[in-house]
This record gives structure tokens, sequence and C-alpha cells, in this order.
């Protein structure tokens, strides 16, 4: 049965999809029927996520999205896409007295620059089709302003910026633009931060979400229903997710 | 294949089902696959909405929800709810300057104290299973200010801060609720603004949005999917619906 969420017929770029968001966007998506190009940095990874795939025609090009060149071969490689899901990213948590400019650059450099021009290049490769729509995943923290994230939560609030000016230059294709802001979703990254501050503490920080952290699943969900024509006349928004935290 | 925004199995109460937006909402949700529970004032076109939509054993209660005596006589007799799109509402045009407070009472009497004492008696009358989703179709004219809207702007805001407020209070059932800020529908200027409004008003108007008026799809896709499994981890949440006019 055809319903306004399904995406056969739909090719979309997922960066990031290696793991986490990204992996299981990718998944979701080939679930709902669309064709997938997968990009992200580590190889084997990459193809483990292409076999998970369900249906065909699914492609996996390898990319570190932060070298201008590898931008340019994955691009080579692209067909025309009805939408880009743009999950690749990275989280920081430091205190704003001891970042450096280094770690500005690392983070400004994967959260911003990666999807700011891989975007610009496929617009100028006109590879992105009349009426796609490219989602950016950023983050509560800019709203939530958490200690740690001075240069997390700025990042996040760039892409979120931009998805709304790219909804206004790119409205006469009918291409849309939006955000979603995410909390805290349990990937392999934030096992990592529960690794890296105590077990306690992340059970009280869990414990503030009426419904608790978030599944990889329910941000692919919100994806998909952005790059689905059930959302076709939402564009610029920005679409918090957070269990009722804020 | 299990799609994550399907409906089928739940019953989901629709308000204002003899209206536009209502009216397109009951009849998505039946597409997706649920039992819907119309709720209208007008009983002719109550029994149309009903004869259009998709599979069987749906419901329909002729109901004034701003009658208190009505609306708990429908808390009654309602089934077992998943989920209540509350898309039942007036809008006022009027200049602040002129507005009275019979206007004003009016309009927060269908706006804001029908959906709370409808969701209250429900609640009590134990009508609303776990994991159920509220929906409340608010509007961006709080966010906007327009001229004219500010007994209407009110009601609308209020709603939001209603539906945040629940997200907290429901979440240790994993009870639901969220808004829609939908800008200007198509079916709002059919159903009553054109007899405000010049035609060249509407047209010059609607060019001001990046992708010209909604359509009535646009609002049940969205609440479709605050209504899915798809978005189970979003609560207190509010969807901006503009086109990019914000």
């Amino acid at each position: 049965m055809s319903h306004p969420f399904d995406l056969t017929g739909r090719t979309i770029l997922v960066t990031g999809a290696t793991s986490g968001l990204g992996y299981q966007t990718a998944v979701s998506i080939a679930e709902m029927g669309g064709r997938v190009v997968i990009t992200g940095r580590r190889e084997e990874l990459l193809a483990k996520t292409l076999s998970d795939l369900e249906g065909e025609g699914h492609i996996a090009c390898p990319a570190d999205l932060t070298s201008a060149e590898d931008r340019d071969r994955l691009i080579s490689q692209l067909p025309p896409l009805n939408g880009i899901a743009h999950c690749a990213g990275l989280t920081l948590l430091h205190p704003f007295k001891f970042s450096d400019e280094a770690r500005f650059q690392q983070v400004y450099s994967i959260n911003v620059e990666a999807p700011f021009f891989l975007t610009q290049k496929i617009l100028k490769g006109k590879l992105l089709l009349n009426e796609a729509s490219i989602v950016f995943v950023s983050s509560l923290a800019p709203f939530t302003g958490t200690k740690g994230h001075s240069i997390y939560a700025g990042s996040k609030a760039s892409i979120i910026a931009l998805a709304r000016v790219l909804a206004h230059e790119l409205a006469p294709s009918r291409i849309r633009a939006n955000s979603i802001a995410p909390a805290m979703v349990k990937t392999a990254v934030v096992e990592g931060f529960i690794q890296q501050v105590s077990s306690e503490r992340a059970e009280a920080d869990e414990a503030r979400y009426p419904l608790g952290y978030g599944e990889p699943r329910d941000v692919a969900n919100a994806i998909i229903f952005f790059l689905s024509s059930a959302s076709k006349w939402i564009t610029g928004s920005n679409l918090i997710m957070d269990a009722g935290l804020t | 294949m299990k799609n994550p925004f399907d409906l089928t199995g739940r019953t989901i109460m629709v308000t204002g089902a003899s209206g536009g937006l209502g009216r397109q909402t009951a009849i998505s949700i039946s597409k997706m696959g649920a039992k819907v529970v119309l709720v209208g004032r007008r009983e002719e076109r109550l029994k149309t909405v009903a004869s259009e939509l998709a599979g069987e054993g749906h419901l329909s209660f002729v109901t004034d929800l701003t009658n208190r005596a009505a609306r708990d006589e429908l808390a009654a007799k309602s089934p077992s709810l998943d989920g209540i799109a509350h898309c039942a509402g007036k809008t006022l045009l009027q200049p602040f300057k002129f507005i009275t407070e019979d206007q004003y009472e009016e309009i927060y009497r269908i706006n804001v104290q029908a959906p709370m004492f409808l969701t209250q008696k429900l609640l009590k009358n134990k009508l609303l299973n776990p994991g159920a989703s509220l929906v409340f179709v608010s509007s961006i004219s709080p966010i906007t200010g327009w001229k004219g809207h500010s007994i209407y702007a009110g009601s609308k805001a209020a709603i939001i801060a209603f539906a945040r407020v629940l997200a907290h209070e429901l979440a240790p059932s994993r009870i639901r609720a969220n808004t829609i800020c939908p800008a200007m529908i198509k079916t709002e200027v059919v159903d009553g603004l054109s007899e405000q409004m010049t035609a060249d008003y509407i047209a010059t108007d609607a060019a001001r949005y990046p992708l010209g008026y909604g359509e009535p799809e646009d609002v049940a896709n969205a609440i479709i999917f605050f209504l899915s499994g798809a978005s189970k981890w979003i609560t207190g949440s509010n969807l901006i619906m503009d086109g990019g006019l914000t």
C-alpha cells in the first residue's frame, strides 16, 4: 500500500553511515523503500552497513568529508538525489577554559564545513533533484547550553541556521531543508560518554528525561518524515526531540 | 515490512472532524489503518466524512465540545483511545481595538477550554491507553503576531504551553503530547477567511510563503507522524510548518 511516508523510488545520500545514527538512518530508509548512497570514513564498517540494507541498488562510497578532495571524489560517484541525511558529526565534551583552536577546527570541520560544502557541491553538480529534501542532524545542545559543549553547541546551532537559509534559497526548486535537534540517544558515542563519566552519573542524567534516552531509530524515523512527501510543506523548521527534557 | 508510521490497531479520536483540517486528518488516519472516532458539531458533514473513511469500525459523535454536558457524555461513551487529534478550533480576525469579551470567551472556549477539559475527562475515565499520543493543532500565529490575531494567537499559544505541561505530567504512562503550528492552509481560506480577504490580498499573502500555502494533507501527515510509533521519543515538542514563511 502506498502511503505518504514511503520512500520507494527515492535516492538518499546518508553521511556518517558507518555507525550510530547514520547507520540506523540508512537501514531505516532502505526499509521504507528508499535507495541509499552511504558514505563514511571507515571502509569496513561502511561495507557492513551496506550488507545490512534491505532491497537493492544501494551504493557505498567511502569518504572523509572533512577533505575537499574526498568530497569531490564522492560527488563524482553520486547519482541524482532526492534527499540528503547529514548524519556525520562529532561530539566534544570539554570545559570552555581548556578548549583550544585545534579542537574548535576539528569539530567545526566535520559538523559545519563538511555538510556546508558537500551540499554546495551537490547543488553545483545539479545532483539534487527538484523537491529534494535535506535533513541536518543538529542537537539539543544549542538550546540547553550544557557544560562542556562550548564548541559542540555552536557547531550544531550553525547547522540549524544553515538549514533555514537553504530553505529560503532553494524554495524556487521546491528543495526543502530542515533540521532535527535530538537530545541524548543511545549510540556507541553515548555508550562511550557513559563510560567516560560514571554510570551513576549517566543514570542520574537519563532520569531527567521523562521518557528516558532515545534510540537511534527514533532519530531515523524523524529523518524519514522530513525526507518523505508527508512533510512537503515543511521547510526551514527545526524539530526538537528530547523526550520532554526541555 | 513493518512501517513505523502505520496506525493499524490504534483508535484515534479526531475533533473538529466536520471541518477542513479535521476531515482530512480523519481520512488520512483511516488510510494508515486506524479506527477513527469522529467528533464534530455538524451532523450532516460528519456523516459525509464517515462515508469517506477507509476501513471499518469507525465511530461518530455529534458533539458541541464547548458544551460541558456534551463533552462529558462523549468522554463517557468513547472507546479506549491510542491518541487524540485536537483539530477543533476557531479563527478570529479582528483588530484589537474592536474585540469584545464575548468574542474572547467564544474563542478561548473552543480553542483552549474544550481540548483541555475533554482530555481531562478522558484521562479521568481511564480512556487513554499507555503509550497514547495527543496532538494539538496550534498555529504559527503566536509566533508571527499577525494583526487582528490578538485573541486567536493567545488561545493557540495557550495550547502549546498546555501540551508541554501534559508531556511532563503524563510521561509516567508514556502518554505523549505535542503540538503542530501550521501557517495558512488552503482550507482556512476556503472555510472563512475569504469572506474577510479579497482574492488579491490572498494572492499577495500566499506569495510571501516560499512554498505557498499548505494543504490539509500536509497537516494530516504531520499529525500521523506524531500519533505513530515513529515519534515515540518525542513529547512536549512543537513543530512549525509554514512553507518557509518564518
